[in-house]
């Protein structure tokens, strides 16, 4: 029998884009590059780059006192919906007064799961790992919000829509978390949709980012703005 | 090239240095880069451009600015595209529309002629009797008058959309606009300026040349690039939509714009008057003339008249003298003599000035060769004057299209001879010309204002005031009147007097609807179709009001105006549907599917395999071995909390309570009226832990729907996850099934210890899953749930390991028959918006009983008191009969001569297993009741007979599925 693998929702788009790929040590299959390191951190400093971050880990909390959970997992929670928390390998965006995502690395997600679920134990809180359930696209680049006021009506600017901050919206016609996470001076947005419709989203992207010069970066380009 | 061209001076767009050849009407033309078609044209000494929409007469450039009807051509398969604004390129087919065998020689100019039978509105009174012949009559008169032709086969356009925010709008990128646009950006706000042109500066563009003044536009445009304001040219807004949400459309992309504030500085635009001829060809506006001239260096002719209520119609004049053509006459309707540079010039060149008088007619073939020159009290006498063209500058229109639509009010101005605005809505403020006559400083000036209070965003009275001050009727001024009050010229002649030149409506044909009822504005536009061509009432609009408002008697602010509504200016449909987005949903192994030849089918949101190149031999596979299909669509909700059960019983007509941890039990979702929503399985994973499954395409409706109730009071400490996309789901089925799956998992399957109807968390090749043992096809089966990222792994290990059993995939549509086998039911399929389960034939799962309240109960025991009229049924043919499909009628033959309908198909399919058709169809229930009872099927040309049947086709008793 095979080792278990894991595939990405948009791994079909990604090779189709010629992406070297490559195997995590969690099993996901990833799409390592596209055009090489240096050009790909040119695209993503210059225009847009576009990157598929599918495998990191997403968990979804239910509750009402999501909060205290939070809190006492991570040492930190966002105080209002719409604000994003990052403490070391996580980020907590709270949704609604009763719903929290958190997002990990590949790596800490199942520890993040096992913490928040232990945290929880007792209470009426309900934790799901919807990792499988989620694509998560990362755009980033100066002309990110360009990009994206092409398939997304809210407002980019950062005035408006600030790092640090989450959004549930529609983009290109579907369900949409989008989370801005500046990578140092660049805006950065995660896209985190339904993984049955990360292909569409990707490629939605791809057309609509072709006139700010978006190109994919591969997941060693991601790793580096990352720091 | 003909010598129409002047030479080459500042403000000029066209590069001398690049000719271009492109074809007009089976002829090659040249032209320079930066050339419009029509000016190209009008350089070639062109006059003829389009032809007329009703009478097809000939017709040539008028305002140049992309207003009226009078350039239209097609170019390539775009129809109706405006000359005087599509720049030329190498190569490209330029073809006159509405006009035929060519421009110059149009047969169905000879409508012309029995103008008098077709008077306004005729298509209304005549060609109605016989009424069998309308079709004939409306194709022809749809052929006979027409804007272009539509290639159907033209491939679909690239068309996309963008958002916009913008603190403070600004629309239009003249003085005004500039001014405002830089001074609300200087403010601090975050502005957009948007002009339809590809240069700012409004009417600095085709004005005399000023250096001062372009000076002062390239300031405005660094200042806006410093305070980081965003710039759109060539983007026309087309829209104001409530709370100052703009559409504009750019070439084929369209801009959904918020704004905070909207400063409208959309200026004003030149008007025709109505007289006789007043849409020859080489008629122009005077706005018409200076574009040609400063912006194309090229002359509209060599002798011209000049007909003006204002003093811009003398700037024309001395420009077209500057420019060595000859003015025969210049007239001005105003008595009062002009004193100033232009009028100096005018003079300084000899030219015969006739104040008090205007013209009344135009005269000539193929343009202009004469015109009548009227004083317009009639008590002088009248002069002919012989030239080739005319520019007229008698009446200005303020662009208050969008202002109106914001829910500014209209008021007409006896003094100005023009509308103004008043009663303007919050965050809109009007700056330059829109708002009336005024001068250049003034508009400069009213900018900066209009600018200033829009991002200061306040809106309180003090701003208000302000922004009152800002409005026409207090900065307007008298001395400054542009428009001329004249309703029409005094009559000259026979020829037509066009008010509506998009839709050829005369004067005359105004008062002849006005005479026979149709005498309020809205009637009259509705009824004679002025104001309703491509120009949108830019050209007739004032015109018609005045006419209508001389006619009736009222004064032009009793007649009113027509309402304006989006969009402005004619945008293609292209651009409204903007970019194709249709989200498809793909399950985690499509690529699989796709790779192993699969056709594909749409299935509400999701793409799905209908089959692997033979339905039937996946069906013989299921039957006799092992088939392995993809249901990762079917919806997956997790429950989570004390109160779950309860609420299951509230939502579902079964009984839940007593459903034991492992076990799995057959939902039916109903509403309030016992109508079926939904249905599926539900899995008590734990006391307070359930996996709920619904159909495929009724998932996010049925999530809705428990939320709803959830979030109602119904789910005290519930909490619904939707793991509709989490997980992907298989079902391998078959009476080998188990064989397969027992080498990959630790867990014991033997029915003893996995039995039907059971649910089991457990390792499949190495991957987390839980897995329901239900029967939907009536073999023995499970239904495989495992995270979506192994789903590609799981089912190629699942081929893999069944490789040895003859394992194959099967698709939806031998889904359809394996169900139909068994007689199960599909929701939505053979359920519609009326079907209750007891007529559903699905009593057994209806509990009256139960003690928990539920959605649909007091509906469902009425019915099952008074019993269902209309029962689903199973039937069977005993032969193949391909003819029976999905929606044919059942039929009863009375005594009648028509049978009578008394049922339906909902599912019908050849069964390869049971070698006949059968399926499943909607009798009355006194003849569903009764097994073995015969009925007819109404199929084309004939008669089938069907038996009834009741239970499954196949294993009745279902001992395959629980082996």
């Amino acid at each position: 029998m095979a080792t278990p693998f894991l595939t990405s929702p948009l791994e079909a788009a990604w090779l189709h884009l010629g992406a070297t790929m490559k195997q995590s040590d969690g099993g996901w299959r990833l799409p390592a590059s596209f055009a090489g390191a240096a050009s790909e951190m040119n695209v993503a400093k210059q225009a847009v780059g576009i990157g598929d971050e599918s495998a990191r880990g997403k968990l979804l909390l239910q509750g009402d006192k999501i909060g205290h959970a939070l809190r006492q997992t991570y040492g930190a929670a966002p105080g209002h919906v719409g604000e994003v928390v990052r403490t070391h390998s996580v980020e907590t965006a709270l949704l609604r007064p009763d719903r929290a995502h958190v997002g990990t690395t590949e790596a800490s997600h199942m520890e993040s799961f096992a913490a928040l679920t232990s945290s929880c134990e007792g209470t009426p809180l309900t934790i799901t790992d919807v990792t499988h359930g989620r694509f998560e696209i990362r755009v980033v680049g100066p002309e990110a919000p360009s990009l994206l006021s092409k398939v997304c009506g809210l407002d980019f600017d950062s005035g408006e829509f600030p790092t640090d901050t989450a959004q549930l919206t529609s983009v290109a016609k579907t369900r949409q978390l989008i989370l801005r996470l500046d990578m140092g001076d660049l805006p950065a947005y995660r896209l985190i949709g339904g993984r049955t419709l990360g292909g569409y989203v990707w490629e939605t992207l791809m057309e609509a980012g072709r006139e700010f010069g978006a190109e994919p970066i591969g997941a060693n380009t991601l790793q580096t703005l990352a720091g | 090239m003909t010598g129409r061209r002047i030479e080459a001076r500042d403000g000029q767009v066209v590069e001398r240095g690049q000719p271009i050849k492109f074809r007009f009407d089976g002829r090659t033309y040249e032209g320079y880069s930066g050339d419009t078609v029509a000016s190209a044209l009008t350089a070639a000494g062109v006059s003829i451009l389009s032809r007329s929409f009703k009478y097809h007469r000939p017709r040539g450039l008028l305002c140049g600015a992309g207003h009226c009807p009078n350039c239209l051509v097609q170019i390539g398969d775009e129809p109706s595209v405006r000359s005087c604004k599509r720049v030329i390129e190498e190569g490209m087919d330029v073809r006159p529309q509405n006009a035929w065998p060519s421009l110059d020689n149009d047969v169905m100019a000879l409508t012309e002629s029995i103008s008098r039978f077709l008077p306004v509105g005729f298509y209304y009174k005549i060609f109605h009797r016989p009424r069998t012949l309308w079709p004939a009559f409306e194709h022809i008169l749809r052929n006979a008058a027409g804007l272009g032709v539509i290639d159907q086969n033209t491939p679909e356009g690239d068309y996309d959309k963008q958002y916009l925010h913008a603190d403070v709008v600004v629309v239009g990128g003249g003085p005004a606009g500039l001014s405002a646009a830089v001074s609300a950006a200087e403010a601090g706000a975050r502005v957009l300026l948007i002009d339809e042109n590809p240069q700012l500066g409004g009417h600095l563009r085709f004005a005399r040349p000023d250096s001062r003044l372009s000076e002062k536009v390239a300031d405005c445009r660094q200042r806006l690039e410093q305070a980081g304001a965003q710039v759109l040219t060539n983007t026309a807004v087309v829209g104001w939509y409530q709370d100052h949400w703009l559409s504009a459309v750019c070439e084929q992309r369209l801009f959904k714009i918020r704004a905070g504030a909207v400063v409208v500085a959309t200026g004003a635009f030149e008007s025709p008057p109505v007289f006789a001829g007043n849409d020859r060809p080489r008629v122009l506006l005077g706005t018409a003339v200076q574009r040609l001239l400063h912006m194309y260096g090229v002359t509209p002719g060599e002798r011209g008249v000049v007909v003006t209520a204002n003093d811009a119609g003398w700037a024309v004049a001395a420009d077209l003298i500057a420019a060595g053509v000859e003015i025969a006459a210049l007239v001005d309707e105003r008595e009062a003599p002009m004193i100033n540079a232009d009028a100096h010039a005018v003079q300084a060149a000899g030219v015969n000035v006739l104040h008090g008088y205007t013209i009344g007619a135009a005269r000539g073939k193929r343009g202009v060769e004469e015109v009548t020159l009227v004083p317009t009290d009639g008590s002088a006498p009248q002069h002919v004057v012989r030239c080739d063209f005319v520019s007229l500058s008698t009446t200005w229109v303020p662009s208050t299209e969008l202002a109106t639509m914001a829910g500014a009010r209209s008021r007409y101005d006896d003094t100005l001879a023009e509308m103004q605005l008043e009663d303007l809505p919050d965050g809109l403020y009007l700056a330059g010309r829109v708002t009336g006559p005024c001068t250049a400083e003034q508009e400069w000036t009213q900018g900066a204002a209009a600018g200033a209070a829009a991002a200061s965003g306040d809106r309180s009275p003090s701003t208000d005031q302000a922004r009152t001050d800002l409005a026409p009727n207090t900065l307007a001024t008298t001395d400054l009147r542009r428009s001329s009050p004249l309703v029409s010229a005094p009559v000259v002649g026979s020829d037509k007097r066009i008010v509506c030149f998009c839709e050829d409506v005369t004067d005359t044909d105004i008062e002849t609807a006005i005479s026979e009822g149709f005498d309020r504005i809205e009637l009259l536009k509705r009824y004679s179709t002025v104001g309703m061509g491509p120009c949108q009432g830019r050209m007739c609009g004032l015109n018609s009001i005045r006419l209508c408002a001389r006619a009736t008697g009222h004064s032009v602010q009793e007649t009113g105006r027509t309402t304006g509504r989006p969009p402005v200016t004619p945008i293609s449909l292209g651009a409204l549907a903007g970019q194709k987005m249709d989200p498809v949903q793909l399950s985690a192994v499509h690529q699989w599917h796709v790779d192993a030849g699969a056709r594909l089918m749409v299935a509400g949101p999701w793409m799905r395999p209908e089959h692997y190149g033979d339905p039937a031999e996946e069906v013989r596979a299921v039957r006799e071995a092992v088939g392995l299909i993809d249901v990762s669509p079917l919806g997956k909700l997790k429950l989570t909390g004390p109160g779950v059960a309860t609420m299951l019983e509230r939502l579902y007509v079964n009984q839940w309570q007593d459903l034991g941890r492992g076990r799995v039990r057959y939902g039916i979702m109903c509403n309030d009226e016992g109508v079926i929503l939904d249905d599926g399985v539900c899995a008590r994973l734990s006391d307070q832990e359930w996996y709920v499954s619904t159909t495929s395409t009724g998932a996010s409706g049925a999530l809705e729907w428990m939320e709803w109730w959830r979030q109602s009071g119904w789910g005290e400490g519930v909490h619904i996850t939707d793991l509709t996309e989490t997980h992907a789901a298989f079902n391998l089925t078959g009476p080998l099934a188990r064989r397969v799956l027992q080498p990959i998992t630790s867990r014991d399957l033997s029915h003893r210890k996995f039995p039907y109807m059971r649910a089991r968390r457990t390792q499949v090749a190495g991957v987390e899953c839980l897995l329901l043992r239900i029967g939907f096809t009536g073999e023995l089966g499970y239904e495989i749930h495992c995270p979506a990222g192994y789903g590609r792994y799981l089912w190629e290990t699942l081929v893999e390991a069944g490789a040895a059993h003859n394992l194959r995939p099967f698709g939806v549509e031998a889904q359809r028959i394996l169900r139909l086998e068994k007689a199960h039911f599909i929701v939505g399929q053979d359920t519609d918006a009326l079907t209750d389960p007891l007529s559903a034939d699905a009593p057994w799962a209806v509990r009256l009983d139960k003690e928990e309240d539920f959605l649909g109960r007091r509906a469902l025991s009425r019915i099952s008191a008074e019993g269902p009229k209309q029962r689903l049924v199973g039937f069977r043919t005993g032969r193949r009969a391909d003819r029976l499909i999905e929606g044919l009628q059942i039929v009863q033959q009375n005594d009648r001569e028509a049978p009578e309908i008394i049922g339906w198909i909902s599912s019908c399919r050849f069964s390869p297993t049971l070698q006949e058709t059968l399926g499943l169809c909607w009798l009355p229930a006194e003849l569903a009741a009764q097994a073995g009872a015969t009925f007819q099927i109404h199929v084309e040309g004939g008669l089938e007979e069907a038996t009834v049947h009741h239970g499954p086709f196949y294993d009745p008793e279902g001992e395959r599925l629980r082996g």
